[in-house]
């Protein structure tokens, strides 16, 4: 009987103890042969769901303080430009290989105006193919606006990896982790946090704020059950930086 | 690490009161811990970079021009590097280079009490791996193989002469003599400070691998005696320091490096401890 907070090891089967409809989150796979939903990753279990016409309906993923990332299609992430081709653009999102982006990859860019990024600028971007097999590529093209889009360089700020429980948590957008999000922000100065799946966190404010970030963050690494049932656990600023 | 980052750091140096990613303040060090495994087996700590280092000994021959002294011999290995590797790389030769100075030159362990016999020294061999780099290597390697060193105990030996002059050198097994401890007269210990690119230059103590590698920012390490003399100071290029910043530096790098070398003898004496009361519960054990 699996329930939410449970530690699973890989090759542990899902097995709840009453009937969810739930998309597989991260960590879960379905085994086709013995027709369960087994566990790829250890972890500890973040099942989410409501009642939706006297159905359970939900997600259900694993929660892994690894730093390793595996893109994933529709995934945001903060990338580093490690390199620069003619017409595309190698961007570091921590994925066993260099993602590549085309230069043309952004609301405003065209022909005669592509995209002029320099190799070190950050980037936040989506990933638009992530076969295992192959490069993932990322595009900075938001499809919901034509406009300024949350996509584009980010600059002015600091670039930093906390393992991937912290982001995944903070990018889901449930009422849990809202609590979380709303609690980081009492606790924080005026600040922007871009955050991506592979892990990479750029903060923007003021340089005090965003090495408060830093550390709130980064002490969420570990303790994201703790967390999510209370989460003025996060702490204050003054515990930590001594005397704040 | 990208040009973001370094803009950050220098920015965040210059801002009011003057700030670091991973450090309290401009001069301190970031979190030490020491963890002892077999004895003269030392893993040093400096906040996220990670160095061991290992004390081994055999009986040779002393070098042709130092016939009353025994040998040691120092090792450093990235163990980032691919290990198949025979040469060694430019980091590690300039760490291997720097263990010398500190454990050789200044005398950290005394070399003619690793004297035997006529002809036969001990020979120490201290192996550093580096097993993760957030900077300040020069420091963490220090204090490991000093750690390491302290940590190190050497097997009673007794010689006999026959009546045809030769010589014969029995070790001693550890259960029946108790290995003694290094004569580590000097407590050396190095300080290493880099003088970041901010308007006018600020100095910090224990740089991090993103200080380490801003652009235009050069490194001071300073090399301190038990007594808080300052036996020597490396500066490879960069721009020049008054003098009156050296004697600040100095004066800097001691009050960071006594409570650390004090807390390295307490950890060392606390860890036999441990492993002596181990073996009396073994041994007893054993016996009922």
């Amino acid at each position: 009987m699996v329930s939410n907070f449970d530690r699973l090891l890989p090759g542990d089967t899902f097995d709840p103890n009453h009937a969810v409809r739930v998309r597989l989150g991260r960590g879960f796979a379905f085994d086709p042969e013995r027709k369960v939903v087994v566990t790829r990753n250890t972890g500890i279990v973040r099942l989410l769901t409501r009642k939706e016409q006297d159905m359970e309906v939900g997600t259900v993923s694993l929660l892994n303080r690894t730093r390793r990332y595996v893109p994933r299609v529709n995934d945001v992430v903060v990338g580093v430009i490690t390199d620069r081709f003619a017409n595309l653009f190698r961007v570091d999102i921590g994925a066993q290989s260099t993602a590549t982006m085309s230069n043309l990859a952004s609301n405003k860019a065209t022909k005669l105006s592509p995209l002029t990024l320099a190799i070190g600028d950050v980037v936040y971007c989506r990933v638009v193919a992530a076969d295992g097999d192959m490069d993932a590529e990322v595009t900075m093209k938001d499809p919901t606006t034509s406009g300024e889009g949350i996509f584009g360089q980010l600059k002015g700020g600091y670039l930093f990896y906390v393992s991937r429980d912290v982001t995944d948590v903070l990018l889901s957008r449930d009422e849990e982790a809202a609590s979380l999000v709303s609690r980081l922000k009492e606790c924080l100065p005026p600040h922007e946090l871009a955050l991506g799946y592979n892990g990479a966190v750029y903060a923007i404010g003021e340089a005090k704020t965003v090495l408060l970030a830093r550390r709130l963050l980064t002490s969420m690494q570990g303790r994201m059950p703790a967390l999510l049932v209370d989460p003025k656990l996060v702490g204050t600023p003054s515990t930590h930086w001594g005397s704040a | 690490m990208g040009v973001n980052n370094q803009v950050f750091i220098t920015e965040a140096l210059q801002s009011d009161p003057p700030l670091r990613v991973k450090h309290e303040t401009l001069m301190s060090f970031r979190k030490v811990a020491f963890e002892f495994g077999n004895v003269g087996c030392c893993l040093v700590s400096l906040g996220d970079t990670r160095v061991s280092a290992t004390v081994t000994a055999t009986i040779g021959e002393p070098l042709q021009n130092q016939q009353n002294e025994g040998r040691i011999l120092i090792s450093v290995n990235d163990t980032a590097r691919h290990a198949t590797m025979a040469e060694k790389s430019l980091l590690e030769n300039l760490l291997q280079a720097h263990l010398t100075r500190v454990i050789t030159r200044l005398n950290a362990v005394n070399r003619e009490a690793l004297v035997i016999a006529d002809n036969k020294v001990w020979i120490l061999r201290v192996d550093a791996k580096i097993l993760n780099n957030d900077g300040n290597l020069t420091d963490a390697c220090t204090l490991a193989a000093v750690a390491a060193l302290r940590h190190f105990r050497l097997p009673i030996t007794d010689v006999t002469h026959h009546a045809d002059g030769s010589q014969r050198v029995k070790v001693m097994p550890a259960s029946s003599h108790d290995p003694r401890p290094l004569d580590m007269p000097g407590e050396p210990l190095s300080c290493s400070f880099m003088v970041m690119p901010t308007t006018p230059p600020t100095i910090v103590a224990d740089p991090t691998a993103e200080e380490e590698e801003t652009a235009a920012c050069s490194p001071v390490t300073v090399l301190i005696d038990g007594a808080g003399r300052c036996c020597g100071l490396i500066k490879p290029g960069g721009p020049p320091i008054p003098p009156d910043t050296i004697s600040a530096l100095v004066k800097a790098a001691d009050e960071l490096t006594r409570p650390l070398c004090k807390r390295l003898s307490d950890e060392v004496a606390v860890d036999h401890q441990r492993r002596k009361a181990e073996m009396i519960r073994d041994a007893r054990m054993r016996d009922t």
